[in-house]
């Protein structure tokens, strides 16, 4: 008897780690390591149009010292474009695959704007070369803010490693739940479930107060602004979606336990 | 009745505190197994967390015995003016020489001296007239003054020169007698990406704290 008391508990502690665990997983799985997620937060944040500006403000930087106007830099790229490369770029990491920035339409756009500017007030330029540079130097502030800094290129292969280990690790936690959970069944009868939902919400929403607790997360600061905000958006998603796992758990494992205990006093003569 | 309510009360009750028995149990396993990792990476979140300061920034001040700035500016922060009398230029200084401060004036490259402090003071401008355009015109006994929040310092031009920008690291930051090194992308008025800077050196010949 006290053997398959310490088993139950040992089961139920077990099973408690587990849903913990498959929760927290299934919480990545569904927000940072799910693409549609990502792009939609994307469009939610309005984030392809502050990139936009982000990258027109950038380039007008090096409007002065080149001695052109800042209408050459009129209509080179639009936010569609942005979208476009920015996805492309969100997309590789999903799929590991290598992407290139295209950048030979805002090449294009620009030595044509760059043409006209010269004809018009009769600027005759006798090194080409430094214009050339001009235009490779835009090229390569669009192409550094697309990809943070190369950040994406980074990150990319671990990312994709963590990517595909999640489901592999989703399946082999839910096979191991319901084998507990069998095993419980056959020990505790209809008891299976009220003590690790109950451990596992607690777990969950004192992780959640932990994070809130130890990080700053309004004054987070990484690469701009732009960048600063989507992450704490995704933080923040996380956190909530811990916390509301971690609730809904909390009160199964205690309806559960309140319909158990209130059964088995009932039944008793 | 009475007895089954107790008993249904303390059945709940044992099941809740087993339950919190279990989760202090993995968090004290985990602070065990995991406390080090999991403080490295808070450590590593809180530090892209850039708190607000509410308390009001004290001034820029200077320690003539010591030679120091005391509270440095922050960075993009106005602490000076640059004036050039022979070529009318008088524009800000930011602490920093991004680009996007460049735009409306001066840069002081925060890894170099401030005035007063007995080292390299390098600052960067664009090209524009207003700022650093006409710097090729100086020569050698010309003044640049500098006033800052905490005194105006007079440097007199040594030399001028074209260098490639990537040249510029080669700049000595750890002079031996206070210099002013001014610079602007050059050549001037032509259009295109700029690679060259026109170098200005200038040596400290006076100064004046101010309390």
């Amino acid at each position: 008897m006290r053997i398959k008391l310490l088993l139950k508990y040992l089961l139920e502690f077990v099973l408690s780690i587990l849903i913990f665990g498959f929760v927290m997983l299934l919480v990545f799985k569904s927000t940072i390591f799910n693409e549609n997620y990502v792009l939609n937060k994307l469009e939610e944040t309005n984030y392809y149009e502050l990139l936009h500006n982000r990258i027109k403000e950038n380039m007008s930087y090096y409007i002065v010292q080149s001695g052109l106007r800042k209408d050459v830099l009129d209509d080179i790229f639009t936010k569609e474009d942005v979208k476009i490369s920015f996805n492309s770029m969100v997309k590789s990491l999903y799929n590991d695959s290598k992407v290139t920035i295209d950048t030979s339409k805002i090449k294009e756009k620009l030595e044509s704007n760059i043409d006209n500017y010269l004809s018009k007030t009769n600027i005759f330029v006798s090194d080409s070369s430094s214009l050339d540079m001009f235009v490779v130097e835009i090229e390569k502030v669009y192409k550094e803010n697309i990809s943070l800094s190369n950040m994406f290129n980074l990150v990319q292969s671990k990312f994709y490693k963590i990517y595909t280990i999640i489901d592999k690790l989703l399946i082999a936690l839910a096979i191991t739940i319901i084998v507990i959970s069998i095993l419980l069944l056959l020990v505790s009868k209809l008891n299976w479930v009220s003590i690790p939902f109950m451990t596992s919400g607690i777990l969950l929403l004192i992780s959640n107060l932990f994070v809130k607790y130890n990080v700053n997360i309004k004054n987070i600061v990484f690469y701009n602004d732009e960048v600063s905000e989507l992450i704490k958006t995704f933080i923040l998603d996380v956190l909530n979606k811990i916390s509301t796992y971690g609730l809904v758990l909390l009160t199964f494992g205690f309806v559960f336990c309140c319909f158990r205990v209130i059964l088995i006093n009932t039944s008793k003569k | 009745m009475h007895k089954k309510i107790v008993k249904v009360i303390k059945g709940i009750t044992s099941q809740i505190v087993l339950s919190l028995f279990f989760s202090s149990f993995c968090i004290v396993g985990a602070y065990f197994l995991f406390g080090k990792t999991i403080s490295n990476a808070m450590i590593l979140i809180n530090s892209t967390v850039v708190e607000k300061k509410d308390e009001k920034k004290q001034p820029v001040g200077f320690d003539s015995v010591k030679k120091r700035l005391i509270n440095y500016p922050d960075y993009g922060e106005v602490w000076a003016r640059i004036k050039i009398p022979k070529l009318g230029v008088n524009a800000i200084i930011y602490h920093g020489d991004s680009m996007e401060l460049l735009k409306t004036g001066t840069g002081h490259y925060v890894a170099s001296y401030f005035p007063g402090e007995g080292g390299t003071v390098l600052i960067s401008a664009h090209n524009t007239s207003n700022h650093f355009g006409k710097i090729p015109s100086l020569v050698a006994g010309d003044n640049i003054i500098i006033e800052a929040d905490y005194g105006t310092y007079t440097y007199e031009v040594i030399d001028g020169k074209v260098m490639k920008a990537s040249e510029l690291e080669n700049i000595n930051i750890q002079s031996k007698q206070e210099e002013l090194v001014i610079y602007t992308c050059y050549p001037v008025g032509v259009v295109g990406y700029k690679t060259d800077r026109y170098v200005v050196r200038a040596k400290l010949v006076g100064e004046k704290y101010e309390n």
